[in-house]
């Protein structure tokens, strides 16, 4: 890239403010295209809303430290995911063990509280499927969920599309049976 | 190339919104507020009343004020009791679903009825061992406390009934709210 006359002509200090304007500008960006994806990515890996929006808090910040690094090798929707799962991954490993099966393998058959939000108890039970899951298939199907291919999952996981694949077909087979059995 | 249709629905159901509603957000985060307040406030209860009686019998160690002592922290063992019962599981919703949002304040309206079931017997109780321990001496044979308890119990027992009628009342929408919710699923 180069750089304008105007930037040319700007102190360092202040190309540093406009290059930290234009970062903020981007965090922003991304995380007002992507937060809900992000939030439902936590979700599935928590079970209360305050571990969940600590994770969200935690991928948010990884993302801002990670972002001047960022050299667009791949799509930013990748770039992001991929701090997310990490994230995700050792916001797991320093949780305390409880809480990795809470909601896991009860059917849910409590009605719906909202007339017409039935979709919103098959949602549930998805959600719970999901959260059940092994780590290693709940990636590629949280992945998969936000509507990722394989090539680009593969990117985010750092594993071969053919891995991708491989995993997905489990994960779906489990998904399959485990939202039979809460139904 | 044959669409995904198992996908599909599943990432439809994965994306949809499933934010609870903001006004059942707020009354739950409120009744959290609420819950937090009466606790301090029974803290303070238990500090004061116990603490006082339990100086009280130090100072004056005679059989009466051991009495007043032992039955103060016995009302108060009661009390905490039923509170820490009547609130298990009633601090914060299992998931960040509309329906753990309305279980959870089914769940602390029950709690609240049976609590006000309880603060009934127990300001009977109470009454009624303050009543014999004033009066048993004769020298504090006065009317006043009688008094008192006769002007203050029916307006305790109005303010209780107006309180079970309110969260009746709630808990009657919030059942008919969960109950319609079903109804409108198996129609589906």
């Amino acid at each position: 890239m180069w750089s304008t006359a105007a930037e040319q002509a700007l102190p360092e200090s202040d190309l540093a403010a406009v290059e930290r304007a234009e970062l903020e500008r981007q965090f922003d960006r991304l995380l007002a295209e992507n937060g809900a994806a992000l939030a439902r990515l936590a979700a599935s890996y928590t079970n209360t809303a305050a571990d969940r929006d600590d994770l969200v808090q935690e991928i948010a910040l990884s993302i801002w430290r990670g972002l001047p690094h960022f050299r667009g090798e791949c799509s930013e929707r990748t770039f992001l995911f991929r701090i997310a799962h990490n994230r995700a991954v050792t916001h797991l490993t320093r949780r305390r063990p409880q809480a990795t099966a809470e909601v896991v393998d009860i059917p849910d058959s409590r009605p719906n509280p909202e007339a017409g939000l039935a979709r919103e108890q098959q949602g549930e039970r998805l959600r719970n499927a999901v959260r059940a899951l092994p780590l290693l298939y709940r990636q590629v199907v949280t992945l998969m969920l936000e509507g990722m291919e394989y090539g680009e999952i593969a990117q985010v996981l750092g594993i071969s599309e053919g891995n991708v694949g491989a995993r997905l077909s489990r994960a779906r087979q489990m998904l399959r049976e485990s939202m039979e059995v809460a139904r | 190339m044959k669409p995904d249709l198992e996908l599909e629905a599943w990432r439809a159901q994965w994306q949809a919104n499933t934010e609870v509603p903001a006004d059942l957000r707020r009354k739950v985060a409120r009744g959290t507020r609420y819950m937090r307040l009466m606790l301090a406030l029974e803290v303070l209860v238990t500090v004061t009343m116990g603490g006082g009686s339990t100086l009280w019998a130090a100072v004056e160690p005679r059989a009466e004020m051991l009495v007043l002592a032992g039955a103060v922290w016995l009302f108060l063992a009661a009390a905490w009791t039923v509170a820490i019962v009547t609130r298990r599981g009633a601090w914060s919703p299992a998931a960040l679903t509309t329906a753990e949002f309305v279980e959870l304040s089914i769940r602390r309206c029950r709690g609240k009825l049976a609590g006000a079931r309880f603060g009934v017997w127990l300001y009977f109780a109470e009454v009624a061992f303050c009543l014999t321990w004033l009066y048993r001496d004769p020298a504090r044979r006065v009317p006043a406390p009688a008094i008192v308890f006769a002007v203050v119990t029916p307006v305790f027992l109005m303010g209780l009934a107006r309180y079970r009628r309110k969260t009746r009342a709630e808990l009657a929408g919030l059942l008919e709210l969960q109950n319609g919710g079903a109804a409108s699923a198996r129609h589906k």
